[in-house]
């Protein structure tokens, strides 16, 4: 599951710019453990991972 | 019966709160207007309008409406990281409170365009922001002890800033809540303070300082077990959505036992009630519409701001409380 969506599984680094997330505004969860931005590239998430992808917008 | 008045445990024979003295009279939390008869355990304010209570009594009057627990309030550490829109306006929500110690962190000075939406007035252009809300917040209580950092976070400094606080008072590290771990507040070590800012000096826009205002003797809360009291909650507060990321990442990685309340999303005149809480990781709530970016043609106004520092501030009370839902 990514972000609450069923998703077979692909490495996090391809989702992620397959996707268009900027990677210096999101922070990722996976099954509850906060991923380091070093492990995006080598993270393969499977079909039953709990995924959270959070992007921050600008404003304050 | 015990009752606690004006913040002291009591036992009193009396029957009616007005009893107790003359004044206005707020009852747990509600300000009464017809006769009241005492019950075990009630919490009874009794002011007189117009006048400032002297400072044993200041904690307990100024919190008299809100009706929560003050000791967990006292006790409540809370680090905000930015006091633009978002963060001044938290500072001084969480002042008014009555959260007891509030570590404050920018970098920058007010100046004029800052005024549309931030807690700041004409007099302080020019002034640090750390400096600016210090004085605003000791204006509303000058009981709230506060900590101010004046620093831009980047990647450089991030972590030895985050391991200085944790040296210092608000021990980031400390037991998960400080609620049950009621401490004296600790005096200022300037040395120390310093050590850990003077490593961060360069690239620091303004002087790196640390001040202490007066130490709060009237919080009545002596050191029970010696520890020192954990930072509860940090706020992210920024307006760079760079800044709020590598926040949010550093402190999950590195201090996974922390509550981590932020902002995204709240530029535009869109509806109000786009802007929601959501706990959206374990240790991760964001407030706002989390879509509506400020960028060329879309600006931030103080309404849509202050919406989501009211979000950030009041969930940032509910986890001091214990609350962790939204």
């Amino acid at each position: 599951m990514i972000n609450g969506k069923e998703h077979k599984d692909v490495n996090l680094k391809e989702y992620l710019d397959e996707k268009g997330y900027d990677i210096n505004r999101i922070a990722v969860e996976i099954n509850g453990e906060i991923l380091p931005k070093s492990k995006y590239r080598e993270t393969t998430i499977k079909s039953n991972d709990n995924v959270e992808i959070v992007s921050f917008v600008g404003g304050g | 019966m015990k009752i606690i008045f004006n913040g002291k445990s009591v036992n009193t024979s009396v029957k009616y709160a007005h009893e107790l003295g003359e004044g206005n009279i707020i009852v747990n939390g509600y300000e009464i207007h017809t006769p009241y008869i005492l019950k075990e355990g009630d919490n009874v304010v009794i002011f007189k309008k117009g006048q400032v209570p002297k400072r044993e009594q200041f904690t307990s009057m100024i919190s008299a409406r809100n009706n929560m627990d003050t000791k967990k309030l006292l006790n409540a550490s809370v680090v905000i990281c930015g006091l633009g829109g978002l963060g001044s306006n938290i500072a001084v929500m969480l002042g008014r409170a009555g959260v007891g110690h509030l570590c404050l962190i920018d970098y920058d000075i007010v100046d004029i365009t800052n005024l549309n939406r931030q807690y700041y007035f004409t007099k302080h252009i020019g002034m640090l922001k750390t400096d600016a809300i210090c004085e605003i917040i000791s204006e509303i209580n000058p009981y709230i002890e506060t900590e101010k950092i004046n620093i831009k976070i980047d990647e450089d400094n991030i972590k030895d800033l985050f391991e200085g606080i944790s040296n210092h008072k608000s021990q980031i590290d400390g037991p998960p809540t400080g609620a049950s771990h009621l401490v004296a507040p600790l005096k200022p070590n300037p040395k120390k303070s310093y050590d850990f800012l003077g490593a961060l000096g360069q690239g620091v826009h303004c002087p790196p300082s640390v001040q202490w205002t007066d130490t709060p003797q009237a919080y009545g809360l002596g050191g029970q077990d010696g520890k020192p009291n954990g930072v509860q909650v940090i706020c992210e507060a920024f307006d760079n959505p760079y800044a709020k990321a590598l926040l949010v990442n550093y402190v999950l990685e590195n201090h996974p036992h922390k509550k981590l309340v932020c902002g995204s999303g709240m530029a535009g005149l869109y509806s109000s009630n786009l802007i929601q809480t959501k706990r959206v990781m374990k240790n991760l709530y964001i407030c706002g519409d989390e879509t509506n970016e400020a960028k060329i043609g879309e600006g931030l106004t103080a309404p849509r701001v202050s919406i989501c520092a009211g979000h950030e501030a009041n969930m940032i009370l509910r986890l001091i409380n214990d609350m962790e839902e939204v």
